[in-house]
């Protein structure tokens, strides 16, 4: 905080400002957020449930571990329209904001997962799970 | 009514997604692309008849193209979880990573719309493209001369899966149609009014844009002797209209003029401007703990190379007929470097 205010006082203090000569205004008055149709909203949470189900759908059915990898990143994608569309629905820049956390995630998992999945590979020299199915014991 | 066309549209979906998991004909797949885009179109038309205002889809000329998004999200996610090949379910991925990037910036969300192409199209996808290529050689052992592997073509209990994800779309699809006992959604004028003097408030914190935006606006009235921003009996730049549209500041001249300049929408701060603000100013903590996630990702990809470089040297000294390097020794040189 104590940046900011200083940062403010220089900016208070400053003597002259030369600026190129600007476009006319526009008469239009415009508030800087405006809200959401209800409908479009309604449609992206519907495409983000259905995403997530198919990313379900396919971490299960999937016996390749990059692939079921895959699969998750697209339940990823799903939690991220969906924290898109609320943080619109209610004009907060917080969803946004998660999904900047999402994407890190996603991006360890994905350096760390595909890591391990090589290393499983040179072992079996397959990337069937089922190759694995002793770890279950 | 709605909610049953959503559950009737949901187990359509459900049914097509089974049929498309073994390969089929092309005619086959033409239909079941239809029956399919049928679906989803099925359960869009529920929920969009469900919103609040039930002309908005009249209206609106952006609804469709979040329906066209919509459709072709679903239709890739559909192909990459059922294409029997794992470079072409990676590149299915691609598509519908595009699609959701489009719908970001269709929810004014642009930052994180090309945030999103960028590293997940452009970073995160290449990466798996590589571990394919790198795993799936050809002349791999479990091909025997198909075109995919067999653990590719064969999927795993497809039924139970996709009984447990009907199950879940209909449970969290309801939440869709229940809104009588929640919240209400369609936003109500006071957290519009609300938004709106957040987003001014937060130009508090950027006297620099303050300056330059007002300072344009007071040019064009004649005002160039501008000296700085004037503070106002509460200790702000800024003070908001009620409801939240505009915002007054007072602007001081050189030689002592006060020029009291209304700003309007086109003023406020862009999307990543107020992104990049809200990210340091609400969440430090969660930003620096994001680093030390990267950072031990970073250390524990450093740390499985190893060993796998460790491997394939143990492999060379194999064909070449040499004793294997124990695998304890290995890991305790990959720990003590």
């Amino acid at each position: 905080m104590t940046g900011i205010a200083s940062m403010m006082n220089m900016i208070n203090t400053i003597n002259s400002i030369s600026i190129a000569a600007a476009p006319a205004a526009t008469a239009a008055t415009t508030a800087p957020m405006a809200p959401a149709m209800p409908a479009n909203i309604q449609v992206t949470l519907a495409l983000a449930i259905i995403l997530f189900a198919i990313g379900l759908v396919g971490f299960l059915t999937r016996r390749n571990m990059i692939l079921m990898f895959l699969s998750t990143e697209l339940m990823f994608q799903a939690a991220a329209l969906a924290f898109v569309a609320f943080g619109r629905m209610w004009m907060d820049l917080s969803g946004q904001l998660m999904v900047i956390f999402i994407l890190t995630v996603a991006a360890a998992e994905a350096a760390l997962a595909l890591g391990l999945v090589v290393l499983l590979y040179r072992r079996k020299e397959t990337l069937s799970s089922e190759a694995w199915a002793e770890l279950k014991e | 009514m709605n909610a049953n066309l959503f559950y009737a549209a949901a187990a359509l979906g459900a049914v097509v997604l089974y049929l498309m998991m073994e390969p089929r004909p092309a005619a086959f797949r033409a239909a079941l692309t239809v029956c399919g885009l049928a679906a989803v179109g099925l359960i869009i038309t529920a929920v969009a008849r469900n919103a609040p205002v039930p002309d908005a889809a009249g209206t609106d000329p952006t609804f469709w193209v979040h329906v066209m998004v919509a459709l072709v999200a679903v239709a890739g996610a559909a192909r990459m979880v059922t294409h029997p090949r794992p470079v072409y379910a990676a590149l299915y991925f691609v598509l519908v990573i595009l699609a959701v990037s489009v719908n970001f910036l269709l929810l004014q969300a642009e930052f994180m719309a090309f945030a999103l192409l960028i590293v997940y199209a452009g970073a995160i996808l290449i990466t798996y493209l590589f571990v394919l290529m790198l795993a799936q050689q050809s002349g791999d052992q479990s091909t025997r001369g198909e075109a995919a592997a067999w653990y590719d073509r064969t999927p795993r209990e497809p039924i139970a899966a996709l009984v447990l994800a009907f199950i879940m779309l209909s449970a969290t699809g309801d939440a869709l149609f229940r809104r009588e006992n929640s919240v209400p959604w369609l936003a109500s004028p006071a957290v519009v009014a609300r938004a709106n003097i957040r987003a001014w408030e937060r130009m508090e914190d950027m006297p620099q844009l303050l300056l330059r935006e007002s300072a344009a606006i007071a040019e064009t009235a004649g005002i160039t002797d501008i000296a700085k921003l004037e503070r106002g009996a509460d200790g702000r730049l800024v003070s908001v209209d009620p409801s939240g549209t505009t915002a007054t500041i007072t602007l001081l001249s050189a030689n002592g003029d006060r020029h009291p300049i209304t700003l309007d929408g086109t003023a406020a701060p862009a999307n990543s401007t107020a992104l990049g603000h809200a990210l340091v100013a609400q969440f430090p903590v969660s930003l620096e703990l994001a680093g030390v996630i990267l950072l031990m990702a970073l250390f524990g990809a450093v740390v499985l190379a190893r060993r796998q470089m460790a491997m394939a040297e143990d492999e060379r000294r194999a064909a070449a007929g040499l004793p294997r390097i124990d695998d304890s020794e290995s890991l305790s040189r990959g720990g003590a470097a």
